[in-house]
């Protein structure tokens, strides 16, 4: 991959993050370390803990998020992260933005190649 | 299957270190207390979650080989900065130098060496340079006072870096280059008149 093509690949991934942790979470609660570890396997993106935390520490301030925490059975509490009704309609908001502009790349693309 | 971890006070300081670190550089990049203590809180679960996965006892070798798999604090700095460094440098030397350096001589805000700073040179400088010109006091004097000022300025400043700053020997020469022309000087006095 050339230097140009890795800088553009890093700032849309960084404009994906909010996103793919949102996403995560529609299905149900999860802590950083599981949030990470699905990004990783799932999205394949190479989101690493320093990518997801801060991100998830602001949707949380952001009221995006609740915590529930839960006794671990060694170190600290495990903070579990759920959507809120805000966060879910953010997530659905960005969800309708993403579908929309991919189609439209998706449209421009192969009307190129064509 | 989980098990429960339970850390000797050397493997946990390690691990404090290392939040430690991590803390300071949220708080060199401006993230608020609250978000701070979030994204540390979210390490240090991380790092227990990968203790509890792994086999056997926990060794000083096993944490430091966790510590090094886990982004470095650096990688923490600022979104910008963060996707950049995570683009352009490979993962684990930029894990190893952290660690190596977080862990063996304590918390630092960079990457970067230690460096001497100039006003500790400086002290050196003038006080060794003073020592010969003790024979023409006039031109002697000034310098070997400069060289005290440099000096107690210089050892404060290293010693509030908290490991940015280096050099505090020079400091130490040129203090100790001006009491030799100080008692030098006297000794001359006396046996002149």
């Amino acid at each position: 991959m050339s230097l140009d093509v890795g800088i553009w690949r890093t700032e849309l991934r960084r404009g994906l993050v909010e996103l793919c942790v949102l996403a995560v979470l529609r299905d149900g609660e999860a802590y950083g370390y599981q949030i990470v570890e699905q990004l990783k396997r799932d999205a394949r993106m190479d989101f690493t803990e320093s990518t997801v935390y801060p991100v998830l520490a602001r949707l949380h301030r952001d009221k995006y998020l609740t915590e529930r925490r839960v006794r671990s059975a060694a170190g600290p509490p495990r903070r579990y992260f759920c959507l809120t009704e805000t966060g879910r309609q953010r997530l659905e908001e960005m969800v309708c933005q993403w579908n929309e502009v991919s189609d439209r790349i998706r449209h421009l693309i192969h009307k190129g190649v064509a | 299957m989980t098990t429960a971890v339970s850390l000797d006070r050397s493997l946990q300081h390690l691990i404090d270190l290392r939040l430690d670190s991590l803390e300071r550089i949220l708080m060199d990049s401006g993230v608020s207390r609250a978000e701070r203590m979030e994204i540390v809180q979210a390490v240090e679960d991380q790092i227990f979650e990968m203790l509890e996965q792994q086999s056997g006892e926990a060794t000083r070798e096993s944490v430091l080989q966790l510590l090094r798999s886990l982004d470095p604090p650096e990688a923490y700095h600022n979104e910008d900065a963060r996707f950049d460094l995570l683009e352009r440098v490979p993962r684990r030397t930029r894990a190893s130098v952290t660690a190596e350096r977080s862990l063996s001589d304590g918390p630092r805000f960079s990457n970067m060496p230690p460096r001497a700073p100039g006003i500790a040179i400086t002290s050196m400088i003038l006080g060794i340079v003073s020592l010969p010109l003790m024979i023409i006091w006039p031109l002697g004097l000034p310098l070997s006072i400069a060289a005290f000022i440099c000096g107690i300025i210089a050892l404060p400043m290293i010693a509030r870096s908290q490991g940015r700053l280096c050099g505090s020997w020079m400091a130490i020469v040129g203090l100790v280059a001006f009491g030799l022309y100080f008692v030098g000087a006297v000794c001359l006095l006396y046996f002149a008149s």
